[in-house]
């Protein structure tokens, strides 16, 4: 590994090409080299040399370019797939004296360059600039950007120098997560709402009458209960708002769904399934999900709503084979969603307080 | 100045001096200097009124079309009945493209055509000249080049960036010409030029040329062919004219005898005439290592070698001059012929300039000669150079008069020389009327005459009394220079002296013509002169003449060097390992020197290596906090100067609500506030911290707000 690195170090990618500039001018060098020598005029050597001077200081200027230059990129902390975010590159220039032109920036994403539109065209000497750029990454799951590639074209605009800068970083794209649809927005909005657990917190309906206990709020005194009891009686409300959601997604696909629009269905079944973990993150749900093998248990807020949506990016179908594990099972006495992509697959056990959802009627 | 502005300018400026280089090679016809120069100051005058925008006056395009054909016929016309030269011809062409160009200049496209015009300007005048100058001109080529290079590149950045077609954000971009800039680019091309140099003095020569042509008009010369009328060399003796230069590279400084390089050689005298009488040539052996030896060395006689190195211009003729007596010569020649009488010739006049080296053996007087009779002289193989013209008696009695006090050969030369020196006036004005017997004027009637007089009289007057002389002609070396150490060689140092024989000495050299004292010039003036003059040569030596076997003594020099400094620096430690000195620790071991010596090297080197690590750590690190300082310390001084003037920024309001205030109520000073107030926040709340860069431009922008409210400025 260290001798990797030291390679790495030493022989840095580098890349030239000739400008459509560039090719008339070596051109016109060759024709003045090939004078030169036939006659055997010194002052056509002389602008020989003068040609190739050229030709070598350019290439010294761009590769030390690309030596004085340092160059980091920000990531956001969050992605979601086919929304916009902004990255950035953070160009520094390490010489004091001498400043860096003309300087394009791309990324590296496996063998593709991806050209971000960031040029620029002087870099002082001793600065940091910041180049933002839009990134938007179409599918879920773990992006790659493998470097950085530098273009130059200083000094002359002859050559096109290319450096690969190995600076590697991961992010993970959420999936992909829309507006619900208003009559299932209405739909869901009740969900579980009379089943509320009979928990104590905030409300108004009665949940419990207890003794008062020192430090308790003197307004939640039943005077009712305490006159009868002559004993100091505080009553506990029930709380309104604490409901729980399982979604479910549905991970393997039966034999008769292997189509070729299948792995599309899935992808919109994890959009719904993300989708409808925003919708009831929001509304203060407390949510439980399930996919496939996988399940991250009750919990609300905003952090849980961020490992569900890295379950999501990170889940696949699985064909119906021996390896494929059996989904996690639902209790009965929760709300369920379960979220599928295939109309043909087989239905899980439930209780009657669950809906299921065909991606592809929603998505 | 706008981006746009500055390469346009460059561009013209690069163009006009590729097109005076061109002018000043003294080949383009006086039309064509004219229309070139006509067209560059056109150009200016039109980028002066009228920028990058369409002139008001211009050319249509089939008037152009017109003007082509034009030019056209005039290279065919040219080449039929003009300069015959294909090069030349096609002159008209390019100039008519530069004109076209300059005056049509608009867009970016048009930059580099106009680049490429300019550079086969240049070109064409490397192939048509080899003057001095021509250094000069490829300087300050290179340098604006490099500068239009450079703006081109950030022209062509710019427009890029700014995806815009028209070009118009060109119009509207300063050129990014901060000191940084200037000095970067101004290094850039001057390590171009180191770059070239280098370039140029190792690429290989191949050592030949197929179509080489002649540089320069061959000088007309005088007094070298076969046959030589009395008094041709007076017509250059006013002529300055640079013939050769004369280096001796194994003397320091000025010879200390008189140099007279040796051209033509004459034996039989008309009485008007000098002819050379030996038709015969023979060429000369040429050795493995490419010496032509004049003389086989087994004949050569002992003395001391001189060598000369000599530049001779283009000459008419095809004399190989060089010191007496000529041994070997080196030379870019095939063969070499020579005569009987030492003359030393090529076969035909070589164009352009030549450079050659001769290795001579000086005769001197012997004592024996010095001091021997006419007696020793040998009946045979001398009637040649006794051989009188017709002529009366008193030409005997004036040598007899002469040579009344001596008896001996050398003390005859002498008594007439000094007779000749004493008696006779020197003058270049002898009359246009051409004499039956030039002689006789000289010596019984005008008494006055030029160095061919004296040398003829002295001859004829030797060989009255029996004593062989020839007549010689070549240059007499009389200007030394000093910067160069070499001798400059004019048509006016033509000369004319005499040979005399002696039976075991040869050919011993006098010359009986006075000297004269040239005019005094400015001696300012002549070391300028003689320090350009040098610098010509060394051009023409080491730039115009550069070949391969120069690059082989560059080579083994270098190797040389290296060799002497590793000797030196291996000698050196030797020397100190030598000696008995040792460093005593607690009185048991001994330690040498030389291994301290090791120690403390590598101690300082890892000094010096610790030294570069940490400076090279404290340049990388940055420190926000003493950028964010500037920021803050600029905008309480922009802060500052606003309230002297009764715009005082309240507590509640935010620096951005401040600048449009300023905009509003001062408009004047609005612009510098705003750009100063963006620079605030983004070294303030940014992460961009200050540049020396932007540290500069703030000082602009302060200085620029502190002028809006002086008096004489804009009133806000």
């Amino acid at each position: 590994m260290t001798i990797r690195i030291v390679f790495r170090r030493l022989f840095r990618y580098r890349s030239i090409r000739l400008t459509p500039d560039g090719v008339r001018f070596v051109l016109l060098a060759v024709g003045i080299g090939v004078a030169s020598i036939n006659t055997g005029n010194n002052l056509l050597y002389l602008l020989f040399a003068m040609m190739l001077s050229l030709i070598v200081i350019s290439g010294i200027l761009s590769e030390r370019c690309f030596k004085q230059l340092q160059i980091t990129r920000h990531l956001p902390p969050a992605i979601f797939a086919n929304q916009a975010a902004t990255a950035a590159f953070i160009i520094a220039n390490r010489s004091p004296r001498f400043p860096i032109f003309s300087v394009r920036a791309m990324d590296v994403v496996g063998d593709e360059v991806v050209e971000r539109g960031v040029h620029l065209l002087q870099v002082s000497p001793a600065s940091t600039t910041i180049q933002s750029y839009p990134l938007l990454v179409p599918r879920r799951g773990l992006y790659r950007l493998d470097g950085i590639k530098l273009l130059t074209r200083f000094p002359f605009g002859l050559f096109v120098k290319s450096a690969t800068i190995p600076v590697v970083a991961q992010i993970l794209v959420y999936p992909e997560v829309r507006a619900l649809a208003p009559m299932l927005c209405d739909d869901l909005a009740i969900l579980g709402h009379e089943q509320a657990l009979a928990q104590r917190g905030q409300g108004t309906a009665l949940h419990n009458l207890r003794l008062y206990q020192p430090g308790d709020d003197s307004r939640s005194i039943h005077w009712r209960t305490t006159a009868r009891k002559s004993l100091l009686i505080v009553r506990e409300t029930e709380a309104e708002d604490l409901r729980r959601v399982a979604i479910v997604l549905q991970t393997f696909h039966p034999e008769s769904s292997r189509m070729l629009d299948a792995p599309e269905n899935f992808e919109k079944a994890v959009i719904l399934a993300a989708s409808l973990a925003v919708f009831f993150t929001e509304r203060g749900y407390e949510i439980r999900l399930v996919a496939g093998e996988q399940e991250i248990t009750y919990e609300a807020g905003e952090s849980h709503l961020l490992r569900m949506l890295a379950l999501l990016a990170m889940c696949r179908p699985c064909a119906d084979t021996i390896d494929c594990h059996s989904p996690k099972s639902v209790n009965g006495n929760e709300w369920t969603i379960h979220v599928s992509a295939w109309a043909d697959s087989e239905p899980v056990e439930t209780s009657s307080d669950c809906r299921v959802l065909l991606a592809t009627d929603y998505v | 100045m706008t981006l746009q502005r500055a390469l346009r300018v460059n561009t013209r400026v690069l163009t006009g001096i590729a097109f005076s280089t061109l002018a000043g090679t003294g080949k383009l016809s006086l039309p064509l200097v004219v229309m070139g120069f006509i067209s560059l100051i056109m150009s200016a005058g039109q980028e002066w009124k009228w920028g990058a925008g369409r002139p008001k006056f211009r050319l249509s395009q089939a008037g152009w079309n017109g003007l082509l054909i034009v030019a056209c016929l005039a290279v065919v016309g040219d080449f039929l009945w003009g300069t015959r030269n294909i090069l030349q011809s096609s002159l008209y062409v390019l100039v008519f493209l530069m004109a076209n160009k300059l005056l049509t200049l608009t867009r970016l496209k048009d930059i580099p055509q106009l680049f490429v015009i300019g550079f086969m300007e240049f070109l064409a005048a490397a192939v048509l000249t080899v003057d001095l100058w021509y250094a000069l001109a490829f300087v300050v080529y290179l340098l604006t080049a490099i500068w239009a290079l450079l703006l081109y590149h950030v022209s062509c950045e710019t427009v890029q960036k700014s995806g815009n077609v028209d070009e118009t954000c060109l119009s509207v971009t300063p050129v990014p010409f901060t000191t940084r800039f200037f000095w970067t680019t101004n290094a850039i091309a001057i390590a171009a030029l180191a770059v070239t140099s280098s370039i140029f003095l190792v690429m290989p020569r191949t050592g030949f040329g197929f179509f080489q042509k002649s540089q320069g008009t061959p000088i007309r010369t005088s007094g070298f062919s076969e046959k030589v009328d009395l008094g041709v060399i007076g017509a250059v003796k006013q002529d300055p004219t640079l013939v050769m230069r004369v280096q001796f590279p194994d003397i320091e400084g000025e010879p200390s005898e008189r140099v007279y390089m040796r051209g033509a050689t004459f034996d039989h005298y008309t009485g008007q005439s000098w002819i050379n009488s030996f038709s015969r040539r023979r060429v000369v052996a040429k050795t493995e290592e490419g010496v032509f030896e004049v003389a086989k060395k087994s004949a050569h006689r002992r003395g001391p070698r001189v060598i000369q190195e000599i530049l001779v211009e283009a000459l008419d003729i095809s004399v190989l001059f060089g010191l007496p007596v000529a041994a070997e010569i080196r030379g870019p020649f095939t063969s070499v012929e020579t005569d009987a009488m030492g003359g030393l010739w090529l076969t035909q006049p070589l164009p352009g300039r030549l450079q050659y080296s001769v290795t001579s053996i000086p005769h001197y007087l012997s004592i024996e000669d010095r001091e021997g009779d006419l007696s020793q002289y040998p009946a045979e193989g001398t009637s040649r150079f006794l051989q009188l013209p017709p002529m009366g008696p008193q030409v005997r009695e004036l040598a007899q008069a002469m040579t009344m006090a001596t008896t001996t050969p050398h003390g005859m030369a002498i008594a007439i020389r000094d007779s000749l020196l004493r008696n006779y006036q020197y003058t270049l004005d002898v009359g246009a009327h051409r004499s039956d017997s030039p002689l006789d004027d000289f010596l019984f009637t005008r008494k006055t005459g030029y160095c061919e007089h004296y040398a003829t009289a002295m001859v004829i007057l030797l060989r009255t009394l029996g004593v062989p002389a020839r007549l010689v002609t070549g240059y007499f070396a009389s200007e030394w220079n000093n910067f160069g150490h070499y001798y400059a060689i004019r048509q006016q140092d033509a000369h004319a002296w005499v040979e005399v024989w002696f039976p075991r000495s040869g050919w011993i050299t006098f010359d009986p013509t006075p000297g004269t004292a040239k005019e005094s010039s400015n001696p300012f003036l002549k070391q300028m002169g003689s320090f350009i003059d040098s610098f010509r040569l060394k051009w023409d030596r080491f730039v115009i003449h550069y070949n391969f076997s120069d690059q082989m003594t560059l080579a083994k020099g270098l190797k040389q060097h290296s060799d002497s400094v590793r000797e030196w620096v291996s000698r050196g430690l030797y020397s100190l390992e030598l000696r008995d000195w040792t460093f005593h620790e607690g009185g048991s071991t001994s330690v040498p020197v030389t291994i301290w010596l090791y120690l403390m090297g590598i101690f300082v080197c890892g000094l010096v290596g610790i030294y570069a690590l940490w400076l090279r750590a404290r340049r990388a690190r940055f420190t926000p906090v003493k950028r964010h300082v500037h920021g803050i310390r600029m905008y309480e001084r922009m802060l500052k100067l606003l309230t002297t003037q009764g715009f005082e920024k309240s507590p509640n309001a935010t620096p951005y609500e401040f600048s449009q205030r300023i905009m509003r109520e001062c408009p004047p000073a609005g612009p510098m506030v705003q750009a100063l107030t963006e620079l605030y926040y983004h070294t303030r709340f940014g992460q961009e911290p200050f540049s020396p860069c932007d540290l500069q431009k703030v000082e602009q922008l302060l200085t620029h707000l502190a002028t809006v409210w002086k008096p004489g400025s804009q009133r806000a």
